[in-house]
């Protein structure tokens, strides 16, 4: 029982804490992590990785940005509509590209012929991968934001009543 | 600029690409219901143009990214294809104006369109996937967005009703997953022609791969429609969905799987397997204790919704039958009752729906008399219940006579028995309804019928079962041309 105690006093205490060590070191940290994300996205049609991967790390680091500091300074910089609207503007970019071979008379999602191919290996090759592997990491890293978002508000509506 | 080579791919992505907007629309509630419903219509007007397109110049295959087959992903619109994506985008449409105008069930209402346009690309991509790993992967969105449409109601059945759908389900995802593993091992080939192709070649020479595969698909993809022993999660899911999602449930998601496992079973692992094994037996024993178990547990229940459940659980049971029955009538049938089944069922859960919310009454037990009340309303429940038993003149006549014809024409004739008995089991518990709501005392004298626009669907669905039951000519072409696909 008093172990409990303990506990749920350490609990409340994280919950309002605002710890340096963590602040500073994710403060170096971040900028890394995305730009590693940014590397996995842009290298998708390279190297192994693409848009799943590297949305999932950069997905990753807004949560560990938004866990470190505190929601409220988060929440008006990333509020839960912002990653919805990452979530749907990707899928709909990824639609639109497809929709582009469409008004060239090809088949829909068509890349030779369409867009320009580059010289294979080169970063910038490969027509529309490049710009899909964007788009699907826009959405990624919006769907794992929302998720964790969706969690946090504890499936509330949108005014905040459970 | 669009040919009509184009419209498959557009069916699938016109409803994702709403099934993504809808939801950044939350403040523009109106907007939303628009872009919904206007969706749904453009992918009723293609599909249309699709149907008689086929009927016209053939299957329709389409490469997208422009890439042919071995390497690229197809859809094929056959007249199978063609036929179901034609009734999914009816049925559907009725029910998205349904789940418009209809009082709120749920409680995030851009949500909830999202999730059921999210169904219903995954439904049409399922039918017309002409390749095995597209259509996996369209059958897990389809059984991850079924499954959130019973949850989205919030209430604690529904919550578990679904949770145990989703444990299930993906039991049954697993089993097609490996199944298909197992094809790809023997065959090398994702793609369903080019997989039939090869599987003359090498079914001989690795036998128990693909007599392992058989088996997987059909318990996994007999899951997900309920044939009778696994039918367990059905009853429960159906009944406590919000209305919309119940009639989308009942009347379409449960038949394109069907549609999935004869796609494979039938149209690509060929007709010769099924006579080395007796999976056709076990069809047809399972069938048949689907329409009679299904029945006897229908007549057992007091809530209407539970008991609509159960009538499904007997009605997939005909559609086995037909299919597995295989004489050219039965299969017939079959197809038929795929159309037929969908429209009555939606026709009732959504008119069972309006009651139940206009008068708080669950139960048959307390229906006393309202059918004085809510003349309309109960003139389209009699209708579709006189379709459910095989009434002359209505819809559900036509399928049950090929069915019946079709057991006669493949020397079974303890089927067509079966298909008269479990006709007289299904007015035993559909009459009651009937009778405790005309003939009660008047019981509930404040309840009144709900406004114009929300019985409009019933309204278009009884004129079906009456249409189809006069003249059930007008998509005979297709009808016969899915037979012969699949007979061949």
């Amino acid at each position: 029982m008093w172990l409990f105690w303990q506990f749920r006093r350490l609990c409340t205490k994280v919950n309002t804490m605002h710890d340096m060590v963590l602040e500073v070191v994710n403060r170096l940290l971040l900028p890394f992590i995305q730009l590693f994300g940014m590397y996995i996205l842009f290298h998708g049609h390279l190297s192994p990785g693409g848009g799943f991967s590297g949305g999932a790390v950069i997905g990753a680091s807004l949560i560990l940005y938004s866990l470190t500091f505190r929601f409220a300074r988060v929440k008006h910089r990333l509020d839960h509509d912002t990653s919805v609207f990452f979530e749907a503007a990707g899928a709909l970019i990824y639609v639109a590209i497809g929709f582009v071979g469409l008004f060239f008379g090809y088949n829909f999602l068509t890349n030779r012929g369409v867009f320009p191919l580059g010289v294979p290996g080169q970063l910038w090759s490969s027509g529309m991968i490049l710009i899909i592997t964007l788009a699907l990491g826009a959405k990624v890293s919006g769907t794992i934001l929302s998720l964790f978002q969706e969690l946090l508000e504890g499936g509330s509506d949108e005014h905040g009543n459970p | 600029m669009f040919s009509l080579t184009h419209a498959p791919i557009l069916m699938v992505v016109i409803l994702l690409t709403a099934a993504f907007i809808v939801p950044l629309l939350r403040k523009h509630l109106l907007v939303a219901k628009a872009l919904f419903l206007g969706a749904g219509l453009l992918v009723t007007i293609l599909s249309f143009l699709v149907a008689w397109n086929v009927l016209e110049n053939g299957t329709m295959v389409y490469n997208v990214g422009g890439w042919a087959a071995p390497h690229g992903i197809a859809l094929v619109v056959d007249a199978f294809a063609a036929y179901v994506s034609l009734v999914i985008s009816v049925i559907s449409l009725v029910i998205f104006w349904f789940a418009v105008f209809a009082p709120r069930e749920v409680k995030h209402e851009v949500g909830y369109y999202a999730l059921i346009l999210l169904l219903t690309a995954a439904m049409h991509g399922i039918v017309m996937a002409g390749d095995i790993f597209n259509l996996f992967v369209f059958v897990e969105i389809s059984s991850l967005a079924a499954v959130a449409i019973i949850a989205v109601k919030g209430t604690k059945e529904s919550i578990e009703a679904s949770f145990r759908y989703l444990i299930l389900s993906a039991l049954g995802s697993g089993g097609l997953l490996f199944s298909i593993a197992l094809l790809f091992m023997v065959t090398g080939h994702l793609n369903m022609d080019l997989m039939r192709q090869t599987l003359e070649v090498t079914a001989g020479q690795y036998p128990l791969n693909v007599l392992t595969a058989l088996a997987f698909m059909v318990v996994g993809l007999g899951v997900k429609s309920a044939l009778f022993p696994l039918h367990i999660w059905l009853p429960d899911a159906h009944a406590n969905a919000p209305t919309a999602s119940s009639a989308l449930l009942s009347g379409l998601v449960v038949k394109v799987y069907i549609v999935a496992l004869m796609r494979i079973a039938y149209m690509t692992l060929g007709m010769e397997l099924f006579y080395l094994l007796p999976i056709r037996q076990i069809l047809l024993v399972m069938a048949s204790l689907a329409i009679v178990a299904g029945s006897v547990f229908a007549i057992v229940q007091d809530n209407i919704k539970r008991l609509l459940a159960f009538s499904t659980v007997a009605q997939v049971g005909y559609i086995f039958l037909g299919f597995s029955l295989l004489s050219a009538r039965a299969v017939e049938g079959a197809v038929w009752h795929i159309l037929i089944h969908a429209i009555m069922k939606t026709l009732l859960f959504l008119a069972v729906g309006v009651v139940i919310h206009q008068s708080g009454y669950k139960k048959i037990s307390q229906l006393h008399g309202l059918g004085r009340r809510m003349p309309l309303t109960f003139a389209c429940i009699t209708l579709g219940a006189l379709s459910m038993v095989g009434i002359p003149g209505t819809a559900g006549f036509i399928s049950k006579l090929y069915l019946a014809l079709g057991a006669l024409d493949a020397g079974q004739a303890i089927f067509a028995v079966l298909i008269l008995l479990s006709s007289l089991l299904s007015a035993v518990y559909y009459f009651p309804l009937i009778i405790t709501a005309y003939f009660g005392h008047d019981a509930s004298p404040t309840v009144v019928e709900p406004s114009l626009a929300v019985q409009l669907p019933l309204v278009v669905l009884a004129i079906a079962v009456l249409f189809y039951g006069l003249m059930p000519s007008i998509l005979l072409p297709l009808v016969r041309q899915t037979a012969l696909l699949i007979t061949r």
